[in-house]
């Protein structure tokens, strides 16, 4: 069934290439803005640079509050991944092993979660944290990132779950193991393939969220990446040399790491069918 | 509310119940009805039984409104007559008015302790009697009057603002005995209460007694509603007492308005009448051009003065009350200005109605609301005990699910309640206030799609923005997926790892260096275009390029995930099958046809409906990349709502908004599941 000839075979690599080129372009014009000296930039189509230079990423990092808009991302990335895989692992092992009434309602409220638009929630929400004062606190975005992350996380690894034996739960019941001690002794360690994607999803959450943020934090040093980066190039400024390099300082973790735990992640991401 | 004891609780003298409940077998053929129908018909019948209550109440307050509007007026001419001080004048307009103006039945004007002038002629002159219970009703709503009109005075230099009703200079109630209506406004000179005008007034104009359609609607309510709303049980209750309340708010609003149309007529012509028979009666526009350009209270012309000013001080149609109070009236000037105060009455009548229209709306959604919840209770009450045992029996699974229910609950579900109860409120000065259905109404019914902030207009976009980009998406990923999918190729591989770059960059960052890439002057896309001659776009400017940005930008994020969901599933195609298929005689395009396509479909069908979701949503993509430029016009739904929220700070309507979009969603949703059965199977 080789249907496949010389010249055919060149008709789609050519094309593949065309396509390739038209998906790295953006990428490498980005590469070439953050590293042109921003007075001289060369507005050719060509993406490699005349002149190189790391001024750019040397004013974007020591000129402007980027460290703070860093340490404000990574405190609340790391926070919401801390909290929402404890809160979904847990969840999603109640739905996987137990049987109880409402277990498909819960499941099915996870689901639903996944349809509200965000600015449906977000006037309540801002509402909400201006009463608490928790508006320009990381605590307020680490709250409402966790809980957006949640539904996912807990299909993901209600799925991983089910797939794990019960037979080696039953015998360590057998041997007069708690539930408690079941799940934290056996079937954690086991997961931990899941529980790691499901953490880089919640990472990936907050570090990209741009518009809650947005809304939520006023003040330029409780600004997250996402909101300074855009501040660069906003109504008020357009710094696009800045912000290239610091696209660059961001993008690149969860880059190396989507690509580390592509597979994971897109199978998760394509099988469980839920928003990502 | 358990379906095996319902028959018990029908009422014997009640509608027989349906046969298939008994469960004879024989009585089965003479049902010539399904069940789905004859709730549906139940179910219609009970609709339109409240729908013809609501509405008829509605209908009976409207036209009780408008009686009392009309004696406001007809008090207020006089008011401005009487504030001329010349008693006999006064008396000679006033003693016509009866004849004059139908439903006049008498007019009397309280000076002091006098009544000034009366259409009585021999009661005019009188003083008030101390012992007499009428008249000391009568003094004591002089003196309410006079301490609202000096409250008033104060209150409108310091608060130009004020709530209307809560400062009414007007009181007015129904005699029931006679069926009369008593209107009193003070007589007003200088800012000073100077007397009172007591008018008694008849219904004139449009009867309106209840129909009789509403008596039998009502006995059909309990007869049918009763029984039905026993054997429901609690969730189907609640979804039917949902249902009902959309049907009848619909419902109630174009009959409503289709009553409203009909009497709108009627009551412009009934106000013109009743403006012409009050200046026929020497209450409009007496003496004014003598006097040349008069100030209110040097020249009062009745209607001049009256049309000035609205019931509540404040100025309304003030052209043609200059008109006549600067001109000679002549019978023209008059004819036009009774027409124009009539159409002004009329709208002024109109819009206080909507809001009470809403209102009273609000209410009976609310009794409805309360009744299906008191029925959800008593549900749930029978199951509280099984519940409670059933929380005993799974306590580890309740432990350790409540950490996150109790997270989304409060972050997710919460907000979203709070969100749908703010789409029925009005944002004003910090305080949230219940504005009925008005937002919705404000956004349904603005067909004027010319605006870009108009919600059908924008909603096409939205429509076809999200058509677009999942052809794209599908289109592309697929053939990418058909291609990469051949072990013969060499570098699969990496072209797989490149395709997908789009995929692992954070889609604010690939909008706004798509942004970049479209600016006018350095942006890569004109310098291309440039090397094909063609001058640089200014990309934002107008809407078809602007909207082209954003389709490119979003493409070129989402076709990676259609592709890598196409070739995991086309991997997973067995060999053999192709191979059977080609022993089997298909060519290329029906191997592609009838096997590939077949087996693509469960992981592309939901693949593409959360495609189509996302898309609808794709908040960053629009609102970083166009902005909406120009002038909101490549707005989609959501980054609309945000602007009404955030950047127009009507919260209320935004969030009626969000609902709209939410409501949409979840249809699409709905319908797609109940087409595919996507979700099926997920929940074991």
């Amino acid at each position: 069934m080789d249907e496949t000839t010389l010249s055919a075979r060149i008709a789609k690599n050519s094309f593949l290439i065309v396509c390739c080129l038209f998906t790295i372009y953006p990428v490498l014009w980005v590469f070439k803005m953050a590293f042109s000296p921003s007075q001289g930039f060369d507005i050719s189509v060509s993406p490699i640079p005349t002149a190189l230079t790391l001024q750019n990423f040397r004013e974007v990092l020591f000129e402007r509050p980027f460290f703070y808009w860093l340490m404000n991302s990574v405190i609340i990335s790391v926070s919401t991944t801390v909290i929402g895989v404890f809160l979904a692992t847990t969840s999603a092992y109640a739905l996987s092993r137990f049987r109880f009434p409402l277990r498909s309602t819960s499941m099915l409220l996870f689901l639903v979660t996944q349809m509200f638009p965000g600015v449906l929630m977000m006037i309540p929400l801002y509402l909400i944290m201006d009463a608490l004062g928790l508006l320009d606190h990381l605590a307020g975005l680490i709250l409402v990132y966790s809980t957006t992350a949640i539904p996912f996380c807990v299909w993901m690894l209600k799925g991983y779950f089910d797939t794990i034996p019960r037979e080696l739960e039953e015998s360590a019941y057998m041997d007069g193991a708690s539930t408690a001690v079941v799940f934290w002794r056996i079937v954690l360690p086991l997961s931990l393939p899941a529980v790691a994607v499901t953490a880089l999803f919640s990472f990936m959450t907050a570090w990209n969220e741009f518009i809650l943020a947005a809304v939520f934090m006023n003040k330029e040093k409780s600004y997250t990446l996402p909101v300074g980066l855009r501040m660069m190039v906003g109504q008020f400024s357009s710094d696009w040399s800045h912000f290239a390099a610091g696209a660059i300082l961001v993008s690149l973790p969860v880059v190396i790491l989507f690509f580390a735990l592509q597979k994971q992640l897109v199978g998760g991401l394509t099988a469980g069918g839920v928003k990502g | 509310m358990k379906p095996a004891s319902a028959g018990k609780l029908v009422p014997t003298g009640g509608v027989p119940e349906p046969a298939e409940g008994r469960g004879a077998p024989a009585a089965k053929p003479a049902l010539l009805v399904t069940r789905g129908a004859l709730h549906l018909g139940i179910a219609g019948l009970l609709a339109t039984a409240v729908l013809l209550l609501v509405a008829g109440g509605q209908r009976q307050n409207d036209l009780e409104d408008l009686q009392q509007l009309r004696a406001v007026r007809i008090a207020r001419a006089v008011a401005y007559e009487a504030a001329r001080d010349d008693n006999a004048a006064t008396q000679a307009a006033v003693a016509a008015l009866p004849e004059a103006v139908s439903g006049v039945q008498s007019v009397l004007v309280l000076k002091g302790t006098q009544i000034a002038v009366h259409s009585d002629a021999a009661q005019a002159g009188r003083r008030l009697d101390r012992e007499s219970d009428a008249d000391k009703a009568l003094f004591d709503r002089a003196a309410r009057l006079r301490a609202t009109v000096s409250k008033n005075d104060d209150e409108r230099t310091r608060n130009p603002q004020l709530d209307r009703d809560a400062y009414a200079e007007v009181e007015a109630f129904w005699r029931k005995d006679a069926a009369r209506l008593v209107t009193s406004v003070p007589v007003v000179r200088d800012g000073a209460f100077k007397g009172m005008v007591v008018l008694e007034t008849s219904p004139v104009g449009v009867p309106a007694p209840i129909p009789w359609s509403l008596l039998v609607a009502f006995v059909v309510l309990v007869l049918v509603g009763v029984p039905v709303a026993q054997r429901l049980s609690g969730a189907q209750l609640l979804g039917a007492g949902a249902a009902l309340l959309v049907v009848l708010l619909v419902a109630d609003t174009l009959l409503l308005a289709r009553w409203r149309g009909a009497l709108r007529h009627e009551v412009v012509a009934e106000q013109a009448s009743t403006a012409a028979a009050l200046a026929n009666a020497g209450l409009a526009g007496q003496g004014a051009g003598a006097a040349g350009p008069a100030g209110p209270e040097d020249g009062p012309a009745g209607l001049a003065h009256e049309l000035a000013q609205d019931v509540f001080h404040r100025p309304t149609n003030d052209l043609v009350a200059l008109r006549l109070a600067s001109a000679p009236p002549t019978p023209g000037t008059v004819a036009y200005a009774s027409g124009a105060w009539a159409a002004d009455v009329s709208e002024a009548f109109f819009a206080e109605g909507r809001t009470a229209d809403l209102r009273a709306l609000w209410q009976w959604a609310l009794g409805i609301g309360l009744v299906t919840l008191l029925g959800f209770v008593l549900g749930a009450l029978g199951r509280l005990r099984r519940g409670f045992d059933a929380l005993v029996e799974h306590r580890w699974a309740y432990a350790y699910l409540a950490p996150a229910m109790v997270g989304m609950v409060v972050l997710v579900f919460v907000p979203v309640a709070v969100g749908i109860v703010l789409g029925f409120t009005e944002r004003r000065y910090n305080v949230f206030e219940f504005a009925g259905l008005a937002n919705y109404v404000a956004i349904l019914s603005d067909f004027d799609v010319t605006h870009a902030d108009n919600f059908y207009f924008t909603f096409g976009v939205t429509v076809m923005w999200t058509v677009l980009n999942v052809l794209a998406h599908v289109g592309i990923g697929l053939f990418l997926a058909l291609l990469l999918n051949d072990q013969m190729l060499k570098a699969r591989g990496l072209y797989r790892v490149i395709l997908i770059i789009p995929w692992a960059i954070p889609n604010y960052i690939t909008a706004l260096i798509w942004r970049g890439l479209f600016h006018k002057q350095f942006g890569a896309v004109n310098a291309f275009l440039g090397l094909l001659g063609i001058e640089p776009v200014s990309w934002f400017q107008s809407f078809w390029p602007a909207f082209t940005t954003n389709v490119v930008t979003n493409t070129w994020l989402g076709f990676p995930f259609m592709m890598v969901v196409s070739l995991g599933a086309l991997q997973s195609i067995p060999p053999d099958l192709y191979e059977a298929a080609w022993v089997d005689g298909a060519n290329r395009w029906q191997r592609f046809r009838f096997v590939t396509i077949p087996l693509l479909m469960p992981a592309l069908v939901p693949a593409v409906i959360n495609g189509v979701v996302w898309t609808f949503n794709m908040f960053n993509i629009i609102y970083l990349v166009s902005g909406g430029a120009p002038d909101g016009k490549t707005d989609i739904l959501i980054t609309e709502a945000f602007r009404w929220a955030f950047e127009r700070d009507k919260y209320g309507y935004a969030a009626a908004y969000s609902t709209l979009i939410f409501l949409i969603l979840l249809s699409f949703t709905l319908v797609t599941n109940r087409i595919t059965g996507a979700t099926k199977g997920a929940f074991e």
